[in-house]
């Protein structure tokens, strides 16, 4: 009896993650799911801003960004310190409610040894998925700093288990001309949506949109 | 007047080498008369050589010197290329090759074959570039449009715009 319910369990959960899989990845450009359609505006956005030129970059493309669609949250490494201080610069507006702005630790600082990277990135994904099961994002924006990863990791694990639909959009960064950067490559086959600068690497990869000069 | 700007890396090979006899002349003999450095984390300040010469570590914004500025010699960094450009300036990328994994490389390259700037491929080669730098055919880099950008946002999502929801 108990083998029969393993059995059916394990089979489930198979199904699940095959149908997931199916669901989720993508080499090519497909038909976007509209996942929202109907879904009461605005839609609870998150946003991850890396630092330096990442930042630079996400804060253009969040220019004119319709806040009444999308309400964004922000996502901040926590050694980040000027992040914060550049969208209160830059962009009063999105930075008036600090709540909005949530810090999870770094996976991985310039020079760290790869062992204590495994510790650090373990504790980035936990603190990721608390803050995504709070946050319960329907659109997540992505543009490749290593923070990225753990945050993805989680919304996509929430995705799996606990049937909670997402719209991932990755935006290379600009100076990615030739080839795509690590969380790129790692992000490819499950965005829905893969953005790139220039046109050279649309041609290269088939599901990337170049879409004209963004920034 | 010309802006040199090293963002907030440290790159003061490109601070050394417009600190210079020969770049001064060069540049006095094209008709410029100002140099502001900003050093960002190096230490070497630069000397009066010939130009007026001013020189700060970092400022929350560089506005008003990429506004006041004929010539803008940058490192190749996104944000400082692209902000340069925006500001419609003449433009000498210098790429850090010491920073060779950061692919800054290939931006500074891809702007230069589009011919939207000047380049020099390290520090050593500032003096040599100048002239193209102040007398190249340049191609304007073309204004951002964001419209294509939000299409897809809304697309991805499935938002129905306003505009052409039914009813």
């Amino acid at each position: 009896m108990l083998a029969v319910v393993l059995v059916c369990a394990w089979l489930t959960l198979a199904a699940r993650v095959l149908w997931w899989m199916l669901e989720r990845i993508s080499w090519h450009r497909t038909e976007n799911r509209r996942r929202w359609a109907g879904t009461r505006l605005p839609l609870r956005s998150l946003v991850v801003l890396g630092s330096g030129g990442h930042t630079m970059e996400m804060l253009s493309l969040l220019k004119d960004l319709d806040q009444d669609k999308y309400r964004c949250d922000f996502i901040l490494g926590d050694t980040d310190s000027t992040s914060l201080k550049k969208v209160q610069a830059t962009r009063p507006d999105l930075a008036e409610n600090l709540e909005r702005f949530h810090s999870i630790p770094r996976s991985r600082e310039v020079g760290q040894s790869w062992t204590s990277t495994l510790f650090s990135t373990m504790k980035a994904l936990a603190s990721c998925l608390g803050l995504i099961w709070k946050l319960r994002p329907q659109v997540l924006i992505v543009n490749g700093p290593g923070t990225c990863i753990p945050v993805v990791a989680a919304a996509l694990f929430f995705e799996l288990v606990a049937f909670r639909s997402l719209s991932l959009v990755f935006v290379e960064s600009v100076c990615r001309v030739k080839s795509l950067s690590m969380t790129g490559k790692l992000t490819y086959l499950v965005s829905d949506s893969f953005v790139v600068h220039w046109p050279e690497l649309a041609e290269r990869y088939p599901k990337a949109q170049y879409l004209g000069v963004l920034l | 007047m010309i802006f040199v700007t090293v963002g907030t890396t440290c790159f003061d090979e490109l601070v050394r080498a417009v600190d210079t006899e020969a770049f001064h002349e060069k540049a006095l003999a094209l008709g410029f008369e100002r140099l502001v450095v900003q050093r960002g984390r190096g230490s070497h300040r630069p000397r009066q050589l010939g130009l007026k010469t001013e020189s700060f570590d970092l400022k929350p914004s560089l506005d008003e010197e990429l506004k006041s500025a004929s010539l803008v010699i940058s490192h190749a960094g996104a944000g400082s290329i692209i902000e340069a450009l925006r500001e419609r300036r003449r433009l000498l990328v210098v790429v850090n090759p010491l920073l060779m994994n950061n692919h800054q490389l290939e931006l500074a390259e891809a702007m230069q074959r589009r011919g939207h700037c000047a380049m020099a491929a390290d520090a050593s080669e500032v003096v040599a570039r100048l002239q193209e730098a102040v007398q190249m055919d340049l191609t304007a880099y073309p204004a951002a449009n964001l419209k294509p950008w939000h299409d897809l946002l809304e697309d991805a999502c499935g938002v129905v715009p306003v505009s052409r929801a039914p009813g």
